[in-house]
Parts: structure tokens; sequence; C-alpha cells
């Protein structure tokens, strides 16, 4: 059988080739290439664009807490994204839990040699901790690895209420809701 | 006068399926026929002269086939044509391969893709 090797650059990749099934193998650091999918594509007059799909076995846990440490208080609800360089968004939301877990499954790691850059941007916390949404870069050396995210506690406000009749009147009992 | 043509590929033995279209000096197609198993199709034409002979296999990896052919007495009745391997038709392909889950591009990598022969 001819092989044909097509280089991959930011998910794209092009060569010239003649019509025919080919059999489909990936070489794709830090992701399981036996997972490619499809394995056999054939390339047919007309057609000159064709979508492959590979998988990774990672598990990137991040940890949010107002501390940045694995003792700190968790942060439940904070939201983050899988990200390009560029910062463009992937995939589906992942939510902290009760723990202050936010756990990333199938991302790509490598024990032996620099496997590509994990790019995570949070996109929101609990409401009363600040986040920042700039992109953070991990890199997984490890199927399992965690990375502990600060969300410090927003500042104290203070509101004052009062009767809008009579002025400067306090308003004695009651709440306000902010959304 | 009846005639006879047998298409192969080069180099080989092996032959294919096509169809044959001819058409007069006018451009009017005057016959349209299928060839056999054996990759053979016979047509009778009535006069000699030029004609367009267009070959179009049922592979759509092999090249069409266009010639004038001037038909007079001393054109041979059985032509065989061949096709190389080389009008294999070849295009160029863009791959883009992304993460099963996250839908996001890899970065970098190779596809090997074997030509199954």
């Amino acid at each position: 059988m001819a092989k044909h090797l097509i280089p991959i650059t930011n998910g794209k990749g092009s060569k010239t080739l003649t019509n025919g099934t080919y059999t489909v193998e990936a070489e794709v650091l830090g992701y399981d290439n036996a997972s490619i999918d499809p394995t056999s594509i054939e390339i047919q007059e007309g057609n000159n664009s064709y979508t492959l799909q590979i998988a990774a076995t990672g598990t990137l846990t991040l940890h949010v807490s107002d501390d940045g440490t694995d003792v700190g208080v968790p942060i439940i609800g904070a939201t983050f994204k899988r990200c390009d360089s560029e910062g463009n968004e992937y995939g589906d939301e992942v939510t902290s839990d009760d723990s202050g877990n936010a756990v990333f499954n199938n991302v790509p790691y490598s024990e032996t040699e620099t496997p590509p850059t994990i790019y995570i941007k949070q996109t929101s916390s609990d409401g009363e901790h600040i986040f920042t949404d700039t992109l953070k870069e991990i890199v997984m050396n490890t199927e399992t690895h965690t990375e502990e995210i600060v969300n410090v506690e927003a500042a104290e406000r203070e509101f004052t209420i009062t009767d809008k009749n009579y002025e400067n009147l306090p308003i004695s009992d009651g709440n306000i809701t902010l959304s | 006068m009846n005639y006879k043509i047998k298409c192969k590929l080069y180099n080989s033995i092996d032959v294919f399926l096509y169809k044959i279209f001819i058409y007069n000096k006018l451009g009017n197609k005057i016959i349209e026929c299928e060839s056999d198993n054996l990759g053979i199709t016979n047509f009778i034409l009535n006069e000699c002269g030029t004609y367009k002979l267009k070959i179009i296999p049922i592979d759509k990896n092999i090249n069409k086939y266009c010639k004038i052919i001037n038909f007079d007495k001393n054109y041979p009745k059985e032509l065989t044509f061949y096709f190389k391997k080389d009008c294999l038709k070849s295009s160029k392909i863009t791959i883009t391969l992304k993460d099963k889950y996250y839908n996001l591009p890899i970065q970098k990598g190779n596809i090997i893709l074997w030509l199954n022969t």
C-alpha cells in the first residue's frame, strides 16, 4: 500500500492524492491515536474536504477556591470552557461542583514528551467571588492533573434604601435582590 | 462496417467497464452503448468518415477519453485503447482534524493515509 503523510497544523492539512479508498492512521502527541475516526475514507471526485476526529484520555480538574489552595473555601458554580490559543471557545461549559472541582475529561497529555498546551478560560464565578477571564495555559504530563484556581472574595458593598416620598427616611426592614 | 473497441488499463490484464459515445462531424450523437463484462463494445458505422469517440469509464477513478477518428476503409476493425495508471484522477484534498469531544482543532500532528490496492 502507498503511504501518504499529511502534516496537520491548527486542525488543517492538505495533500494532492488520487481518488481511492484509504486507511487512516494518526500521529498526534497527547491523543489516543487508535481513536481516529473514521479509520477509512474514500476520496472521491468532487469532494476535496474530509473531517476526522480524535480523542484524548486525560482528566484535568480545576479546583476553584477563595485562596487558590486545596484547603481554601470551594467556589461552587464557577464555569470554564476550553479554548484555542486565540481564545475561541469550544465544547460544553464545565461547572465547579460542591467541592469546587470543574472536571474536563478527554484532554491530551503525555508523560514522555511535551504535549499540546490546553487553554482554559473561566467564564463566570458564583457571583460573590472575583474571577479573571484571561486564558490559562496548562500542560498535562500525567493522565490526571489538578490545577488550583483562585477566585478571591469580592469586596463588601453597602446599600442604603430610603423612602422615596419622605426624604432620608430609612426603610426599617426588607430585602434587596440583585441579579 | 462493424467495429470492436476494447479498453484496458496499461500494463494490466484488468479490463474496466465504460460507456462509449460516437458523434458525427456535425456533433450529433449517433451511437451510445455500454461495454460488456469483458470491457468490449461492438458498434456499426453505416459509412466511413470522421467521428468523435468519447469513452466514459464507469469507474470514476479513470479519466474520460476523447479522440477524433477517421473511420475509413483502412481503419482497423478492432481497436484497443490503453488507459495508463497515471491517468487516475488526483486532486488536492484538505483534512480537518478535530478533537472528538470538544470540536477543537488539533494543534499539531500527522495523518497518514494508506491507499488500499
